[in-house]
């Protein structure tokens, strides 16, 4: 389990503290990010092992569109994406059961505020789920888990 | 409502509702439909003359007349339904198909008063009193076509009775048929004096007709257009409402993720120390850290309520008495100076205004309007950099300027800056504390003083934002009396203050 590469992408310097408290002590490398272009650079340099992606960061639906770039990315359209957000009660839409659609190409989604075990259970399906293979992991509807704290 | 074609008031005099009164006839066949009536009772009466009175001989021209009209009737009925599926199909403003109707009406109308003249012809000529049915189509004329169209209606319809009396009479138009033929025929139509009443009673009713019915007709067109314009206006206003309420929702929507945001920052972090996340080391730096986030909760909602009260201010025109500009600047630039210097920025001041410059705008909504830039500006500029607040006159208005040689905006774009709680990618990338509200707040203040800002900025030059607010009126030049704290604030950077004695 240990030593796969995770991406952070988001703009609240505290979540990203906490997230990285979360997932250091599992032996987790972290790359860090506050905003869209820093998190693109950073994937296309690394290709992580799992997407952390807030949805709202410069506008609010930026993380969307990160996420739709990535798809497209042949090196990175495998790569399970975990949407972590609070938007979803703004907005009042359930983004869970939109997972793994086009619109919603993602892994799973979090809700914020979120605690270490729920995030940990998240990161651990989501590289398990790649594991098992590339195809199914980024497919629409393949097996696509929502887990909101 | 559909939008009514700007030029469709050249084609006809009056508006929307007439003009579907209008399709509707041709639509419903209302004029066919009445026309066919008129056929049926002029061959039962025809026939019933006949057969009561079968020595009466009536020339084949009544028949033709009476066959000609219910051709015509035919052919005004297929051209009427093929006019009414162009109607309903046209895409374009409209202007077209109404022209089209409006000769198709013209073109049955004088067919209709030929054809009755040559039944007149028939059937008595001047004796006949079927003449008033002259008067019917110029009724339906004036409230339906241009007074143009119904005038010229009018003198045809005299022309072709007048023409009818006065061949009669004077013998070019022989022989006559008597109107009832069961009773001894008159002989008025070889009466000069007769025929010129029968004219003249004709030509009365024509006009009267004409200018009674045109002068409702041009009131009602009046009242029309006032009441679509009325429409129009109340539509917009709707409109403009459904956006402000839409925008409001956005805000609103916008406002509680703002301010949610610190929360759950609060909350994740509470919950590293209760989870046992963080050891007991780490305790106090977390603690720390959910202290900014509540002092960030805080300010978001100081902010809020900032920009609620510019907002009220505009609402309710509560503008004030005028801000003192140079008093308000030194107050502001007071406020500061030390965060500035604190960063190791080189903060100057540069009123060239003098002490009695008064600017039309709250002096509350100034200050708060001028800190929000100098906040911005010591935020985003590094240290060694420097921040310069500047004021001049200009031609009837107050300039203000807050300038700094910071990080400037990424590619110049400075279209969604004052969006509400925008936040560049450079702010996020630094981790630069905002609510981003502040620009919106400035935005608010000018446009509420009816001011102008300008913004230039270069990415890693600086960023310079112009304000520039109407100069008060006397009024409030009058009410506005200069705050004694503003002899006292002079700044070492104040070049103005410098030369000034």
């Amino acid at each position: 389990m240990a030593g796969e590469h995770i991406l952070v992408i988001d703009d609240d310097p505290d979540v990203r503290e906490a997230l990285k408290l979360m997932l250091t002590p599992k032996g987790y490398r972290l790359t860090m990010c506050a905003t869209g272009p820093e998190g693109r650079a950073a994937a296309e340099k690394q290709p992580p092992d799992v997407v952390l992606l807030d949805i709202m960061l410069s506008t609010v639906s930026e993380g969307f569109h990160i996420a739709y770039d990535f798809r497209r990315d042949d090196a990175l359209s495998k790569v399970p994406i975990i949407m972590i957000s609070s938007i979803g009660d703004t907005v009042g839409m359930d983004y869970s059961k939109e997972l793994g659609t086009e619109y919603m190409p993602a892994q799973s989604f979090l809700s914020k505020p979120l605690d270490a075990a729920t995030l940990l259970r998240a990161v651990e399906d989501a590289l398990a789920s790649a594991k098992k293979g590339s195809k199914k992991a980024s497919g629409p509807g393949s097996g696509s888990t929502s887990t909101d704290s | 409502m559909e939008a009514l074609p700007g030029n469709l008031w050249t084609i006809l005099p009056h508006g929307r509702f007439r003009i579907r009164v209008l399709l509707a006839l041709i639509g419903h066949q209302w004029f066919i439909r009445l026309r066919w009536i008129f056929v049926a009772l002029a061959i039962a009466l025809l026939w019933a003359e006949r057969l009561q009175a079968s020595h009466v001989n009536r020339p084949p021209l009544v028949w033709y007349a009476v066959a000609m009209l219910a051709a015509s009737n035919l052919a005004w009925a297929v051209l009427g339904k093929r006019l009414h599926v162009e109607i309903n199909v046209d895409n374009g403003d409209g202007c077209d198909a109404i022209r089209s109707v409006v000769w198709f009406i013209n073109a049955q109308m004088v067919v209709d008063l030929f054809l009755l003249t040559v039944l007149l012809r028939c059937s008595g000529g001047v004796e006949n009193p079927m003449a008033i049915f002259y008067l019917f189509n110029m009724l339906i004329a004036a409230l339906l076509l241009k007074p143009f169209n119904a005038m010229l209606q009018g003198a045809l319809a005299l022309l072709f009775f007048a023409g009818l009396a006065v061949g009669e009479c004077v013998g070019w138009i022989a022989p006559h048929y008597p109107f009832v033929s069961v009773v001894s025929p008159a002989r008025s139509y070889l009466d000069g004096i007769d025929v010129l009443v029968s004219v003249g009673v004709l030509a009365a009713g024509a006009a009267g007709t004409l200018y009674f019915t045109l002068q409702i007709a041009s009131r009602l067109d009046e009242q029309e257009r006032e009441l679509y314009h009325t429409n129009v206006a109340l539509l917009q206003s709707r409109e403009a409402v459904e956006r402000l309420q839409e925008k409001r929702s956005r805000f609103l929507r916008t406002a509680a993720h703002q301010l949610k945001t610190p929360l759950t920052g609060i909350e994740m972090l509470a919950g590293l120390i209760r989870d046992g996340v963080v050891g007991h080391d780490g305790v106090q730096e977390i603690v720390g850290r959910i202290i900014k986030r509540c002092r960030e909760a805080i300010v978001q909602v100081s902010e809020l309520l900032t920009l609620e009260r510019v907002e009220r201010g505009a609402r309710d025109h509560s503008h004030g008495a005028g801000a003192p500009v140079r008093s308000v600047l030194n107050r502001v630039a007071s406020r500061f100076r030390e965060q500035a210097e604190s960063k190791g920025l080189t903060f100057q001041v540069l009123l060239l205004c003098d002490k009695h410059t008064i600017a039309a705008v709250d002096a509350r909504n100034l200050e708060d309007c001028v800190g929000n830039l100098l906040d911005n500006a010591i935020k985003y500029t590094s240290t060694g950099g420097t921040v310069s607040l500047s004021a001049s006159n200009g031609d009837n208005e107050v300039r203000v300027s807050v300038k700094d040689t910071g990080m400037g905006i990424a590619g110049g774009s400075t279209e969604d800056l004052f969006e509400p709680f925008y936040r560049g990618n450079a702010a996020l990338a630094e981790n630069i504390a905002g609510s981003g509200l502040g620009l919106t707040i400035v935005r608010e203040v000018v446009q509420q003083a009816h001011g102008r800002i300008s913004v230039r900025s270069a990415e890693n030059e600086g960023t310079e934002f112009a304000l520039w607010f109407p100069s008060a009126s006397d009024n409030q030049r009058q009410s506005t009396t200069p705050a004694p704290t503003e002899t006292a604030s002079i700044s070492t950077n104040d070049s103005h203050a410098l030369k000034s004695p």
